[in-house]
C-alpha cells in the first residue's frame, strides 16, 4: 500500500515535470510560427521581385505538399502523381478561364473538385497494392496524364504549352504586381495550412494515421480503411488541383514538362525530407527544395552536391526528416525524457 | 465456475473451411458460443485457432461454411461492419498504433462507433469521451505511461493497450487472441480482473484463444478444443482436462 502511494507521487512529480515543459515547448513552437509569419508578411519590404517571385513559388508548392503529406505522411499511401494533380489542375482552370467559361476563382475551385475526383480514382489502385507497387500505379498514372497534355494539341497546345497566362483579380484589385500575387498567395497557404491542421487534429487524422500506423486493427475497430483510403488520395490531389491553379497565373505559362515525373519526384523528396507525417515537414521540405537553391545561387552546382549528401544524410539518420531532427533535440536536450524501453 | 445462466447462442458457427494452399488449416469446424459466457479455444500450435477468428471476424474470408450473429448470416462481411455490429477483438499479434499516444489509440478505437465518416470532421478532437478514456486507462494501469506513444510502451504495457482497445467500444462479444501470451503475472491479474468484471457486470460475451491453461481454465465457464482444423471436444474445463484425446493431441501419438 505504502509503495503504491509512493509510486503514485512519483507518476504525479513525473506529469507536472512533463506538463511544465510541454508548456514551454508549446510556446517556442507558437513564438517560432509567429516569427515565421511576420517575416513572410514583411519580406516585400527588403526582397526584390525575384526573390518574392521564389516565395511565390514557395508557398505554392508548400500547398501541394501539404497535400501530399496528407497522403503520403499522414495515411502512408505513398503517390510519384503529385505533379500530375498539379498539371491538372493548372490545365483545367486555365483552359476554363481562356475560354471564358468560368472566372478564375471558379475555375479554381472546378480545379480542385476535379482533381479530387479523379484522385479518387486513383485512390481504387491503394485499396489493394502498397508500398512500391502503388509507387508504380501512381507512377504509370504521371505518364499518362503527361502524354495526354502532350498529344491533345487543340487543347493543351501540346509540347509548346500555353501562353500568357494573365494573373486574376481579386475584390477588384489586380493581382499583376508580384507583390500582391505574394500576399495572395500567403493567405491561400494560411487557409490551406489551417484546414489541413484542423482535419489532422479532428478525428479524420486519427482514422489517417491508423490507416498509416496498422490498416489491419483499423478495420477490426470499424474504421473503413476504404473510405479514409479515398478521402486521403481526394484530397491529397485537390490539394496539388488548387496549387496547379496558382502555379499557372504565377509563372504565366504552362507545358508539360513542368509536371513530369520530375516533379513528382520532387514532391516525394521534400515530403520526406521535410518530415513526412508532421505539420511543419512540407514547409520545411519546399523551403530546402525551392528557396535554399536561390539563396545559395552563388554556391552554383556545389550546391546540389551538398544538397544531395544532405538528404542521404537526413534519411539515413533521421527518418521522420528534418522535424525528426528538431524532435530529436527535444528529446534530449530539453524535456530530459528519455525513450522508455522497460 | 458457474456454466452460463442461458443456452440462446448468439453466434453460431457452421463447417467454416479454409485452406491455404495445400494446408487444410479449418476442415469443417462448427460450434455455438452462448450469450454471457466465456468461450476457451484451445488446441495444439498449428491447429487452426487464429484462421478460425480470422475467418468469423472478416480478416479471411472462409472457403465453405456460415457464421450467424444473433441468427442473421454475417458471413464473410468486412471487419468493419463486424465491429459495428458489436464484435470487438484483439489479435495474437499486437496490434496497437504505434505512432499515437494511449488516450489517441483508444479513441481511434471507438470513434466509428460514435459518430460517421461525415460527422466525425466536425467533432471535437476527443469526441466528449476524455473521462471515459481516463477511467479505461486507469482501470488498465496505464495512467503512468498516459502520455507516451504505444511504439514507447513495454511489449506487456502495449498487450493491456491492445486489449482495452478492443474493449473500448463496448462491444457485445469479445474475441481475445491469447490475451495472456507475453504477460507478467502482475498484468495478467489486471487481464483477468478486466475480463470478468465485463462478463459479470456486463454481460459481455467472450471467446478466448489460450496457451496458459492456468487462466484459461480458470475463467473459461466451457472449453472447445481444436486438433487439425477439426473440432476435438467441447466441455468444462474439468472433463477436458481428463479427456485422453486431449492429451495426445498435446503430446502427439
Amino acid at each position: 500500500m505504502i509503495r503504491e502511494t509512493k509510486l503514485d507521487q512519483e507518476i504525479q512529480a513525473t506529469r507536472i515535470v512533463e506538463d511544465a515543459n510541454e508548456k514551454i515547448w508549446q510556446r517556442i513552437k507558437f513564438g517560432a510560427i509567429v516569427l515565421m509569419v511576420a517575416a513572410l508578411i514583411i519580406a516585400p519590404q527588403f526582397a526584390g521581385n525575384y526573390l518574392i517571385y521564389v516565395l511565390s513559388l514557395w508557398a505554392i508548392i508548400t500547398i501541394s505538399a501539404q497535400g501530399l503529406n496528407l497522403t503520403m505522411g499522414f495515411a502512408g499511401k505513398v503517390s510519384l502523381a503529385q505533379g500530375a494533380f498539379m498539371g491538372i489542375g493548372a490545365y483545367t482552370s486555365v483552359l476554363l478561364v481562356k475560354n471564358g467559361w468560368a472566372n478564375y476563382w471558379i475555375a479554381m475551385l472546378i480545379a480542385a473538385v476535379f482533381c479530387m475526383m479523379i484522385g479518387a480514382l486513383i485512390g481504387f489502385p491503394a485499396l489493394r497494392v502498397k508500398g512500391h507497387y502503388l509507387a508504380f500505379v501512381t507512377l504509370a498514372f504521371n505518364e499518362l496524364v503527361i502524354l495526354v497534355l502532350r498529344n491533345e494539341e487543340q487543347w493543351t497546345g501540346g509540347p509548346l504549352g500555353i501562353l500568357n497566362i494573365e494573373r486574376p483579380s481579386m475584390f477588384g484589385y489586380s493581382l499583376f504586381q508580384p507583390v500582391r500575387f505574394y500576399y495572395f498567395c500567403l493567405l491561400m497557404l494560411g487557409i490551406v495550412t489551417l484546414a489541413v491542421w484542423y482535419m489532422i487534429h479532428s478525428p479524420w487524422g486519427r482514422a489517417f494515421k491508423a490507416l498509416r500506423d496498422n490498416p489491419n486493427r483499423a478495420e477490426s475497430v470499424g474504421l473503413s480503411t476504404t473510405t479514409y483510403t479515398l478521402l486521403a488520395f481526394a484530397i491529397g490531389s485537390g490539394l496539388a488541383g488548387i496549387a496547379g491553379a496558382m502555379l499557372a497565373p504565377l509563372v504565366e505559362f504552362i507545358d508539360p514538362s513542368s509536371f513530369d515525373l520530375n516533379k513528382s519526384l520532387e514532391f516525394l523528396l521534400m515530403v520526406m525530407v521535410g518530415g513526412r507525417g508532421t505539420m511543419a515537414g512540407p514547409f520545411i521540405g519546399a523551403f530546402f527544395a525551392k528557396v535554399l537553391p536561390e539563396l545559395l545561387r552563388f554556391a552554383n552546382e556545389y550546391y546540389l552536391i551538398v544538397f544531395a549528401v544532405f538528404v542521404m544524410v537526413v534519411i539515413l539518420f533521421f527518418p521522420t526528416g528534418i522535424v525528426g531532427i528538431g524532435s530529436y533535440l527535444k528529446d534530449r536536450f530539453f524535456s530530459g525524457k528519455e525513450k522508455e524501453s522497460g | 465456475m458457474s456454466v452460463s445462466n442461458t443456452n440462446e447462442p448468439v453466434l453460431e458457427v457452421r463447417n467454416i473451411v479454409k485452406a491455404f494452399g495445400s494446408v487444410q488449416a479449418n476442415r469443417g469446424i462448427s460450434f455455438d458460443v452462448y450469450k454471457g459466457e466465456i468461450l476457451g479455444v484451445i488446441g495444439p500450435n498449428g491447429c487452426g485457432k487464429s484462421t478460425l477468428f480470422n475467418c468469423i471476424l472478416g480478416q479471411l474470408k472462409p472457403d465453405s461454411g456460415t457464421v450467424k450473429l444473433y441468427g442473421q448470416d454475417v458471413t464473410g462481411q468486412p471487419p468493419p461492419k463486424l465491429s459495428k455490429a458489436g464484435l470487438g477483438r484483439t489479435f495474437q499479434l499486437l496490434q496497437v498504433f504505434d505512432s499515437m499516444r494511449v488516450p489517441d489509440n483508444l479513441l481511434t478505437s471507438v470513434q466509428a462507433h460514435v459518430a460517421s465518416v461525415v460527422s466525425s470532421l466536425f467533432r471535437s478532437p476527443d469526441l466528449g469521451m476524455k473521462a471515459q478514456v481516463g477511467t479505461v486507462i486507469e482501470s488498465f494501469r496505464l495512467g503512468h505511461v498516459a502520455r507516451q506513444e504505444a511504439a514507447r510502451l513495454s511489449y506487456g504495457q502495449q498487450k493491456l493497450l491492445d486489449i482495452a482497445m478492443g474493449f473500448m467500444a463496448g462491444p457485445q462479444i469479445v474475441f481475445l487472441d491469447e490475451p495472456a501470451g507475453g504477460v507478467n503475472l502482475s498484468m495478467l491479474a489486471s487481464v483477468k480482473e478486466r475480463i470478468l468484471e465485463l462478463n459479470q457486470n456486463q454481460g459481455v460475451t467472450f471467446a478466448i484463444i489460450e496457451h496458459n491453461m492456468e487462466f484459461i481454465f480458470e475463467i473459461a465457464h466451457r472449453i472447445l478444443v481444436l486438433a487439425d482444423g477439426q473440432v476435438l471436444m467441447t466441455g468444462t474445463a474439468d472433463e477436458v482436462r481428463r479427456d485422453p484425446r486431449v492429451i495426445e493431441a498435446y503430446l502427439g501419438r
